[in-house]
């Protein structure tokens, strides 16, 4: 949409073209009110007339600031058009050669009956139509926007038409003729002054127009004092002269009264000004305090950011704002770095880097993110920074300062190289372990298939060799055949027990909750049946429920009671008690007899496989069974320990982790327990 | 006395061998026994093929089988024989010195109908091969239209 504004130019192209138009009728059928406007009043010269044509046509090409380049060319030749006609009667005047341009068209008519003089144009009015042309001529040269030429030219044009107004509103000859010259016509007057109103608004916003339409303080005044400057003096002077002319009072009467009134409009007029300014002051006041605000407010945000912020102006990249934590950061003091540049704190190569990613930040329309970028600082070493920078544009949409925000990520980045690292040797450890693991089950499989078959064929054979002697087979003979098949046995044994060991050392352990209370019964319940008359004393205790696997821990409460009543067989009354204390984050449970006991001096050798202080012959057994033991609570994450002396009883101890009532809540392969 | 059925024994081990027929000797089932010394030939043995392709007869009563074995391993066997509709009703007991959870686990899983730990004592041995050769040989003769084997049961 254009605005009344921007249409201005073209309506007063079209004004002058219309005026000169209704002239040159005026001229070609003898109407002499369409020339001069006012009976009386001089004709407007055809020449003249052509000329408002010509400029008009011209203004109209030249107006639009998106002007074709034609139209462009078009306007400005019309311009020259109407610049030479004007300068060849201003040459005219001066003297020189007369080429009379002015007594082209209708020479016939030009002296009119009536008049002293033939008609003419007027030297002002070739002035004025001179500096039309020349502002039209102005307008727009060039790449750059500017408007001071076209508009002082235009200001010339409408001060010669402004001029010949007022002579002609006071009746004074001399504003709008010069002496022993046709005088300038009243539509000619009024046309100069359209065409000067058009070439001033072809650029509204710059210049005098620009200052005159600001919304600011300047706009305001010179929109009050411009029409009172020219309007006011004019009108009381006009009204002066009138009522002088019609006798109403004395000269100098009138010119008091002219200067009273003058100053009271005036004053009045500068009143309302101030008045006006003292609100837009206090506003202003308002705002700065405002801004003072926010500025503080964003100034406390932007020091106390735990990163860095800096801001670099756009045209030589100077710091000009760098927060607390940059200072920090770099080790510099806010007044070392403001006003410098790269240059001055890293080497030449990293600045030049630095310096065209900035300008390619500045100059780009996204941000730019530098996810790492190492620098050396002066107090804390090399860094590595994670930077993301930013163009800050002007109200011009020009890049007026450089945003920049890191953040250090040196302890982040090393952490995670620490944990590549780590997380490198853990899976190399438990490939090593997976490998390890591999090995041993085949080899425990490859035990368990092989070893136990020769075994088992010695048995096999012994026996089959004791039937096919049966007959010869003496005592002697027979006994020997049964040892080789008890050693045999025992080794199948040894073996059984060994992988045994093995796979609980390699079992999963699924922990829930035990009633250790009833474990136990089952257990002696299960011994006794094997008791074959012997007199035992059970004394089991109260026994509170554990956190374990059941299997494994049946299987541990079963070796050490098995082991209690093995070795108190030789006691007329045996006495196994079982008991269990509860301490502050652990259960201990205890099975202690009176049995045989054993030198404490190797009680840490009773845990170890087939470590035994007993010969086959007094108590039977391959040495597994405390081993097995041990490794079952050393999975639980419990302890193990034996108290004994030779002929007094043993006892012996696991400790189980309780967590029952501790934090987290028991037991955590069993959510349900 | 009802005709005893054939015992199929697959084992590579001769020593094994020697035991087992001896044990089953002593309960008079020995001559019923056919022994073949791997998978490979189990298998030929009851497609009639191979050295096998000119005997007579029907299927073994039951098939006393070892883990461990050249060529074709015992579970390979078992899994062959379990979908193969001419033999997936013949009862397959797995005899193995292997102690180990897995092989049990797996043996059952493929439809073993038992799975017998070789104990380290002869007797124990002895006794153990009868239960399984007088249970599946002669009291547990089984019907033409029996159901089918554990493992698409």
């Amino acid at each position: 949409m254009t605005s009344l504004i921007d249409r201005i130019p073209r309506l007063s192209a079209l004004w002058a073209i219309v005026a000169a138009i209704l002239v040159l009728l005026g001229w070609q059928v003898n109407l002499p009110l369409l020339r001069s406007a006012w009976p009386g009043l001089v004709s407007v010269n055809p020449m003249s007339a052509v000329c408002f044509a010509i400029a008009g046509a011209s203004l109209w090409m030249l107006a639009p600031a998106n002007a074709s380049p034609r139209a462009r060319l078009v306007g400005r030749v019309l311009a020259a058009l109407v610049l030479l006609v004007a300068g060849l009667k201003l040459i005219e005047l001066a003297g020189g050669f007369s080429p009379a341009v002015d007594r082209w068209l209708f020479a016939n008519k030009l002296t009119q009956a009536g008049e002293p003089r033939p008609n003419r144009m007027a030297p002002n009015t070739a002035i004025a139509l001179m500096a039309f042309a020349a502002a039209l001529l102005t307008l727009r040269i060039g790449a750059i926007r500017r408007a001071r030429l076209p508009q002082v030219f235009g200001l010339i044009t409408g001060a010669i038409a402004f001029a010949a107004l007022v002579g002609y509103s006071y009746g004074v000859g001399a504003f709008y003729g010069l002496t022993a010259q046709v005088p300038m016509s009243l539509i000619t007057a009024l046309t100069l002054l359209v065409l000067s109103a058009g070439a001033l608004h072809t650029e509204p916003d710059l210049g005098i127009l620009g200052i005159l339409r600001s919304p600011g303080t300047s706009g305001i005044l010179a929109r009050r004092f411009l029409p009172l400057a020219a309007g006011l003096p004019l009108l009381l002077g006009w009204l002066t002269i009138l009522a002088e002319r019609a006798g109403l009072f004395e000269p100098t009467f009138g010119l008091v009264l002219l200067v009273l009134s003058t100053i009271g409009i005036v004053s009045l007029v500068v009143w309302t000004v101030a008045r006006d300014f003292r609100a837009m002051d206090e506003a202003r006041i308002r705002a700065e305090a405002d801004i003072e605000d926010s500025r503080a407010f964003l100034d406390s945000i932007v020091e106390n950011l735990p990163s860095m912020v800096f801001v670099k102006d756009a045209q030589e990249l100077r710091f000009v704002r760098f927060n607390r934590a940059g200072e920090n950061l770099l080790g510099y003091s806010s007044g070392d770095l403001l006003g410098k540049n790269d240059y001055d704190f890293f080497p030449k190569e990293q600045a030049d880097a630095f310096t065209q990613k900035d300008r390619e930040v500045l100059y780009g329309t996204e941000i730019v993110d530098i996810p790492e970028e190492v620098i050396q600082t002066r107090t804390n070493g090399e860094r590595i920074l994670h930077t993301r920078k930013v163009p800050v544009l002007g109200a011009d949409g020009r890049p007026r300062f450089l945003l920049g925000i890191s953040v250090d990520i040196t302890e982040r980045k090393r952490a995670e190289s620490h944990i590549v690292a780590l997380n490198e040797g853990l899976r190399a450890r438990t490939q090593e372990l997976e490998t390890a693991n591999r090995e041993l089950e085949a080899f425990s499989y490859s035990v368990s298939h092989d070893l136990r078959a020769p075994v088992r064929h010695i048995d096999g054979f012994v026996d089959l060799l004791a039937k096919h002697l049966s007959a010869t087979l003496d005592d002697e003979g027979r006994r020997l055949l049964q040892t080789i098949s008890k050693s045999a046995r025992k080794m199948g044994a040894l073996i059984d027990d060994l992988l045994a060991f093995s796979r609980m050392g390699r079992a999963e352990i699924r922990k829930s909750t035990v009633m250790l209370n009833a474990v136990a019964g089952e257990v002696v319940r299960e011994l006794r049946a094997d008791m074959n008359g012997r007199q035992i004393e059970w004394v089991i205790g109260d026994l509170p429920p554990v956190q374990a696997d059941p299997a494994m821990l049946r299987l541990a409460l079963t070796n050490l009671l098995a082991n209690a009543v093995k070795y108190t067989r030789t006691r007329p009354l045996a006495r196994i008690e079982l008991s269990a204390t509860r301490g502050e984050d652990e259960v201990v449970v205890t099975v202690s007899d009176n049995g045989v006991g054993f030198d404490p001096a190797f009680a840490q050798n009773l845990f170890g496989v087939f470590q035994r202080l007993h010969r086959d012959e007094e108590f039977e057994g391959t040495g597994i069974g405390l081993a097995n033991v041990r490794r079952i609570i050393n999975r639980h994450g419990g302890r193990t320990w034996g108290h004994g002396a030779p002929d007094r009883g043993a006892s012996f101890s696991f400790s189980l982790p309780d967590n029952a009532g501790g934090a987290d809540g028991g037991s955590q392969t069993n959510p349900l327990g | 006395m009802a005709a005893l059925k054939r015992i199929l024994l697959a084992e590579d081990n001769a020593n094994d061998i020697e035991l087992t027929l001896s044990a089953l000797a002593e309960h008079n089932l020995a001559n019923e026994v056919v022994v073949v010394r791997d998978g490979v030939e189990a298998w030929d043995f009851l497609r009639k093929s191979g050295s096998f392709a000119k005997r007579d007869g029907a299927n073994p009563a039951v098939i006393l089988a070892d883990l461990k074995m050249p060529r074709m391993d015992g579970l390979e066997l078992l899994k062959r024989i379990r979908t193969d509709e001419r033999f997936h009703q013949i009862p397959v007991v797995v005899l193995t010195s292997s102690r180990e959870e897995s092989d049990v686990i797996e043996s059952y899983a493929i439809g073993a109908n038992a799975y017998v730990v070789k104990p380290v004592a002869f007797h124990e041995f002895i006794e153990a091969v009868k239960s399984l050769g007088l249970f599946w040989a002669v009291l547990n003769e089984p019907p033409p239209d029996r159901g089918r084997a554990p493992v698409t049961a």
